[in-house]
C-alpha cells in the first residue's frame, strides 16, 4: 500500500507555497429551472495552496458539487474567474478544457463511477489512453496506481466483484494514474462504512502528505473533514469559516 | 480504445450475441441474393454480339439441314461459319456428370470462336486424327484427362450399329481465356460423328454458329440469314450469343426484382435491429460517458468509441455472413448451375456488402450520436 516508487514524481517540495494553485474570483452560478432562475453561487472568492487538503461541508443543495465541478473544469461559472496554476480556465474551449482536466485533475467520486465491463485494472488505465502509451506501459502505470492504494493483488476483478471499500480505491487510483496535481473528491466516504471510509482517508492525507496533492473534498462527515487541513463550509451559496448556527 | 469497444460489447453478452447472429444471417441471405443476381446477370458475361447461333425455328429443339451452312457462309458480313452437332452425354467412368460434346466441321469451330483456339501442334494433331478431340480446360481438370487419353462418351443419339459408346482421344485443350462456362466443352470432328450415325440422322447440325465481321450489324445480318430459308421446309432463328443472353435474363426479370425487393428488406430490417442495439447501449452508458468526459476525453474520441463499437459489431456480423454464405453458396453451386451457370458469389458482391455493412454501422453509430454529445455531465454524475 506505501509503495510509491512507481508514481512519477513526488510533489512535497511544492506543498504550501504562498501562490494558491486554485483561485476563484467572484464565482456566481446560475441554473435554469422551469422558469425559474437560481443562483446556486453567489460571488465566491476562494484560493486554495498547493498542497492544501481542504473540506468542503454543508448541507445538501448549498452549491458544494457545482463549486467542485466549476474547480475541476467540469461545469462553467455564469460569472467570475477560475484560475487554476494562473491559467483562466472559465474561458478555455471544450477540448482545451478537456485536456486540462485530463493533465491537472483526478477525480474522486461518492459511487466510485467505474465501467462495470473493465477489469480493476483496466478502469485505472482509462485515462492513460489519452496520454498515447503503450499497452504495457498503461500497464505497468496502473498497476503501480494500484499498488499505492493497497490493490495490487485485484487487478483483475472487475467492480462487481469488489467491496465498496475496495471500489473506492481503484477510484482514487485512476484518479492518481496520471500523477494530476489536484484530486477533486465528490463525498469519497459517503457510500462506505466508517472502517472503509477511516481507509479511504488515510489514503487521501497520505496523498496529501508525501505526493503533494492539493485535495478538495466535498462532504458531509464532520468525521472525514476532520481528516483534512482545513475546513470551509458552505451555506446557500456562500462560504465561511464556520458553520451556519 | 479497442478495449473499451470491446468492453462495451461484453457489456451485454445476449444483446451483442443476437445482434451479431442477425447480422450474419442477413449477410449471409445478401451472398445467396447476391450468387442467384450473378447467376442471372452473368449469362451476359463472355457473350458478344460478333457471335451469332441459328436454330432450327420450325421445331424448337430441331435439327437444321447440314447444307444450310454453305448458303450462311455466302451471307454478306459473316466472316466464319461452323455447323455444330451436339451429342449430350456422359464420361464413361464419371456417369453422374454431364459432358456436353460439339461434332464441328474440321477445326471451323476454331475460326468461329478464336478465343478458343488451342495451340497450333493441337490443332495440326487434331486435324490429323478422326477420332481426335479438343476439350475445355475446366472438363480436362474436372475429369483428369491427359493428352492422349482416350475418352469414351455415353450418349444418345444411338449409332447406326446400336451402341450408345462414342471413342474419342484427346489431342489438345482450348484457350483458358474464355469464361468458366465454355470451358466445359469437348469438340471433336462432324465427320466421325455423323458417319456413326443412322442415315436419317446424318448430315444435320443442331445450330450453326457465325462470326460476323461488325457486331453492330448483328440484327441486320441475323435477318439476312433467317430469310434465305423461308423458302425451305425448316425456317431458322439466328441471333447474336448476346441478343440470346438477354432473352434469357428477361425470363428471369420479375426474379431479379424480388432479389433486389428481399435484399433491401432484410437491411432495412437489420438496420432497425442494429439502432435498436446500439440506441439502447448509449442510453444505458450515458453516466459511463460523462465519466469519460470528466476524465479528459473529448468529444471526437466518443465519436470514435461509437462508431468503432458500431463497426466492430457490423463488419465481423457481415464477415461471419459472408463466409457462410460463401460455403451455402458453394453448396447450392451443383443444383443451380443447369440453369443459372453464373450462380456464385463474387469478390464484387464481397465488397458489396462490407460497404453496406460500413454504411449501416455509420447510420446506427449516427442515430444515438446526438443524444450521447448532448450529455450534461454535472448531471449525470449525480444520477440525474
Amino acid at each position: 500500500m506505501r509503495n510509491l516508487s512507481s508514481i512519477s514524481t513526488l510533489r512535497n517540495a511544492q506543498a504550501h507555497s504562498a501562490e494558491p494553485l486554485l483561485s476563484l474570483k467572484r464565482v456566481t452560478k446560475l441554473y435554469q429551472r422551469g422558469s425559474e432562475v437560481v443562483e446556486v453561487l453567489h460571488g465566491l472568492h476562494l484560493d486554495i495552496p498547493r498542497g492544501d487538503f481542504l473540506a468542503l461541508m454543508g448541507p445538501s443543495g448549498s452549491g458544494k458539487t457545482t463549486l467542485m465541478n466549476i474547480l475541476g473544469g467540469i461545469d462553467r461559472p455564469s460569472s467570475g474567474e477560475v484560475l487554476v496554476d494562473g491559467q483562466r480556465i472559465h474561458e478555455f474551449s471544450d477540448n482545451a478544457l478537456s485536456d486540462w482536466r485530463a493533465r491537472h485533475v483526478g477525480f474522486v467520486f461518492q459511487l466510485y463511477h467505474l465501467l462495470p465491463a473493465l477489469s480493476a485494472e483496466q478502469n485505472v488505465a482509462l485515462p492513460l489512453i489519452l496520454k498515447n502509451l503503450a499497452m504495457r506501459e498503461r500497464q505497468q502505470r496502473a498497476r503501480a496506481a494500484l499498488a499505492v492504494v493497497g490493490l495490487e493483488a485485484h487487478l483483475k476483478y472487475k467492480p462487481a466483484e469488489l467491496s465498496g471499500g475496495q471500489q473506492q480505491r481503484v477510484g482514487i487510483a485512476r484518479a492518481i494514474v496520471t500523477d494530476p496535481p489536484i484530486l477533486l473528491c465528490d463525498e469519497p466516504t459517503g457510500d462506505l462504512d466508517r472502517r472503509a471510509g477511516d481507509g479511504i482517508l488515510e489514503l487521501l492525507q497520505l496523498l496529501n502528505s508525501e505526493h503533494g496533492k492539493t485535495v478538495v473534498m466535498v462532504t458531509h462527515d464532520p468525521h472525514a473533514a476532520a481528516r483534512a487541513r482545513r475546513t470551509l463550509f458552505m451555506t446557500k451559496g456562500v462560504l465561511s469559516q464556520e458553520p451556519e448556527a | 480504445m479497442l478495449s473499451l469497444i470491446w468492453a462495451a460489447l461484453k457489456r451485454r453478452k445476449a444483446r451483442t450475441v443476437f445482434t451479431f447472429l442477425s447480422i450474419a444471417v442477413a449477410f449471409m441471405l445478401f451472398s445467396v441474393l447476391a450468387a442467384i443476381r450473378q447467376g442471372l446477370v452473368g449469362q451476359l458475361g463472355g457473350v458478344s454480339a460478333s457471335w451469332l447461333n441459328t436454330y432450327n425455328r420450325t421445331v424448337q429443339g430441331g435439327l437444321i439441314p447440314l447444307d444450310y451452312t454453305d448458303s450462311i457462309a455466302r451471307v454478306p458480313g459473316v466472316a466464319a461459319v461452323s455447323a455444330l452437332r451436339e451429342i449430350p452425354g456422359t464420361y464413361v467412368r464419371t456417369p453422374a456428370e454431364p459432358v456436353t460434346v460439339f461434332a464441328a466441321q474440321s477445326e471451323s469451330i476454331f475460326n468461329v470462336f478464336a478465343d478458343y483456339r488451342p495451340s497450333p501442334g493441337a490443332l495440326r494433331a487434331f486435324r490429323n486424327d478422326p477420332q481426335g478431340a479438343i476439350a475445355g480446360p475446366a472438363l480436362v481438370r474436372r475429369m483428369g484427362w491427359k493428352i492422349g487419353d482416350a475418352i469414351t462418351i455415353h450418349s444418345n443419339p444411338l449409332r447406326r450399329d446400336g451402341r450408345t459408346t462414342w471413342h474419342f482421344r484427346l489431342d489438345g485443350i482450348y484457350a483458358a481465356k474464355v469464361p468458366s462456362h465454355y470451358q466445359s466443352f469437348l469438340v471433336v470432328h462432324y465427320g466421325h460423328v455423323n458417319a456413326a450415325l443412322p442415315a436419317a440422322q446424318r448430315n444435320q447440325a443442331s445450330q450453326i454458329a457465325e462470326r460476323i465481321r461488325d457486331p453492330r450489324r448483328s440484327a441486320e445480318i441475323s435477318r439476312a440469314i433467317d430469310t434465305l430459308f423461308t423458302a425451305d421446309p425448316v425456317h431458322t432463328l439466328t441471333q447474336s450469343q448476346e441478343a440470346e443472353a438477354v432473352a434469357n435474363i428477361r425470363q428471369f426479370g420479375d426474379v431479379s426484382l424480388l432479389v433486389l425487393a428481399v435484399g433491401a428488406t432484410v437491411f432495412f430490417t437489420l438496420l432497425l435491429i442494429v439502432c435498436n442495439t446500439l440506441y439502447q447501449s448509449v442510453q444505458e452508458r450515458l453516466t459511463e460517458f460523462a465519466v469519460l468526459r470528466t476524465l479528459g476525453f473529448r468529444s471526437r474520441r466518443l465519436v470514435l468509441l461509437l462508431l468503432g463499437e458500431a463497426l466492430a459489431l457490423n463488419l465481423s456480423g457481415a464477415a461471419a455472413g459472408l463466409l457462410g454464405g460463401y460455403g451455402l453458396t458453394q453448396l447450392m453451386h451443383a443444383a443451380v448451375a443447369s440453369v443459372l451457370w453464373a450462380f456464385g458469389l463474387t469478390l464484387a458482391a464481397v465488397f458489396t456488402g462490407l460497404v453496406i455493412a460500413f454504411a449501416i454501422s455509420l447510420v446506427a453509430a449516427g442515430i444515438p450520436l446526438p443524444r450521447m454529445l448532448r450529455i450534461r455531465v454535472p448531471e449525470m454524475l449525480r444520477g440525474v
